[in-house]
Parts: C-alpha cells; structure tokens; sequence
C-alpha cells in the first residue's frame, strides 16, 4: 500500500519500542477503570496487545517490504481485489514472520 | 495499478485497528505521564500544575544522579558483556570440531524459554551469601572471599548485571 503517511505511522508505531513500560503503568491503570474492565481479563490483555503491537508491526513491514511488488501487480492483473490479494497471497507468503511474531510475543509475556 | 494501491477504504481497514489501538493504550498514557509531569499529583487527590517544580526537584536530589551512574554501569557492562561473550559461545557453536554442538545449541536457548520469575529465584539461589552456589565455590577452592553478593553495596550492581546478562533475552517493551 502507498500513502502519504506510510512512513510517519511506522515512526509513530516505533516510537512504542523506546517506552518503558514503567512509565506508562499509573496511566494505564486509569485509563483501565475508566474503560471499565478492570479487575478482568481484559484489563491484562488489551496493553499486552498494545505493547507488543509495535515490534509485530515493524517485523511485518520488513517481511511485507521484501515481497516483489511482482506479486501483488500479478494478483490485480488477475482480478483480485485487494483483499483478497492480501488473504490469498501476501500472508500465506509471509508465514515465517507471522510464527516468529506468535514465539516473541508468547515469551514476552 | 496505481488505483489499485491507493484504494482509501482499504487503507484506513488495514491501518485503523492498529493505530487506534496504539493510540489509545501507549500514545494518550505517554502524553497523560508527561502532562502529569507538571502537577503535584499524589495519585488520588486532585492535582495543582506546579510547572517544572517536580523537575527542578529531580535535579537537587543526590539518588537521582546515583540511579543514572548505575544505569550507565549496567548499560556499559551488559553491552560488552552480551557482546563478547556471545561472540564467542557462537563461535564455539559454529566450530566443526566440537563434538556436542547440538547440547550447545539448546543449552544456550535454555534461558529465554525460561520465565523471568525461575531466573530470578535461580540466581537468587546463587548469589545468596550463606549457602549461595557462589561463596561455596570460594570456600571450596580455600580463597576467603565471602561476600554478601546481593546486599553489598559495591558488588550488588554487578550480581543484578550478571542476572540479567545471563537472561539473552530481547526485552522490549512488555
């Protein structure tokens, strides 16, 4: 995908990774009770996600970068629609990431 | 081609979950820290903006510059540590000629599938300075060199450096 603000959203998703955590705990209790699920499940999981959201995300554009521009130009040639480009041929192409991206995120945790 | 890629619906579909997201669990606490910076908020009661008070208040205290020589020691330390001494275990790794490259192999990942609670309690066990692994050693061999490897305010930096050098893990943020 090409927009404009491609590369400023993958700073902005980077910035996550220079956070300590520490820092962000007082705010992410509050705003937790005021989501009202505290004392949940979810309470847990939804920063969880959140964290580890930033280092998926820059492992995906370095996996998603190296496919051919081939590829998805063939898709479209074919009359795929972007989405079904995206289901049928980008992810099964990038398995390898996305089961490095579920081992560091279960040992993260 | 062109149209195909820069179809809106299919870039805020792909992008909006995300970025909401992030923006609601680590960007608005970031910017909530950072205005909370500038009040005298307990945690409870209502705060007052003092301006760079809490600042100024940093600067004066003499643990501060204590925390931040420590964290250049364990950031120097782990560096060179990490670096060297994973430089070799590879190297060991890679070599033909030794005969169990596989137990290596497994035995160098071993602390990483490990959670950080056994570690902790593993090296706990180690450093403890009456029956610790380590003073053993030492008495073992005749140096009298026992110490209170964790309580001693010299020695107890480099016991938490050696921990954490130990757990090879990338630790990002989570």
């Amino acid at each position: 995908m090409r927009f404009r603000l491609r590369n400023s959203m993958k700073m902005y998703l980077t910035l996550g990774m220079f956070i300590p955590v520490q820092v962000l705990m007082i705010p992410i209790a509050i705003l937790v009770r005021d989501l009202g699920i505290a004392n949940t499940r979810m309470a847990v999981i939804i920063p969880y996600i959140a964290f580890n959201l930033s280092f998926s995300a820059i492992v995906f554009t370095g996996f998603f970068n190296s496919i051919p521009a081939e590829m998805e130009e063939a898709a479209c040639v074919d009359g795929a629609s972007i989405y079904r480009c995206f289901g049928s041929i980008l992810v099964p192409m990038i398995k390898p990431a996305v089961a490095t991206v579920i081992i560091f995120n279960f040992l993260s945790i | 081609m062109n149209r195909y890629l820069n179809n809106k619906k299919a870039i805020i579909f792909f992008t909006a979950p995300a970025i909401l997201f992030f923006t609601v669990m680590v960007f608005y606490p970031i910017v909530q820290t950072i205005g909370k910076s500038f009040t005298n908020w307990d945690g409870l009661t209502q705060s007052d903006f003092i301006g760079l008070q809490n600042y100024k208040g940093l600067l004066k205290d003499p643990i501060f510059y204590t925390a931040v020589k420590n964290g250049l020691i364990f950031a120097v330390v782990i560096t060179i540590f990490q670096i060297s001494i994973g430089t070799l275990l590879a190297l060991a790794m890679l070599d033909i000629n030794i005969k169990f490259r596989k137990f290596l192999r497994i035995s160098y990942f071993m602390p990483v599938v490990l959670s950080v609670t056994v570690v902790c309690q593993l090296w706990m066990s180690l450093l403890n300075a009456d029956y610790g692994l380590i003073n053993k050693l030492f008495e073992l061999m005749g140096i009298s060199y026992h110490q209170d490897w964790l309580s001693g305010s010299k020695t107890a930096i480099f016991a938490v450096i050696a921990s954490n050098a130990f757990y090879l893990h990338m630790r990002y943020p989570g």
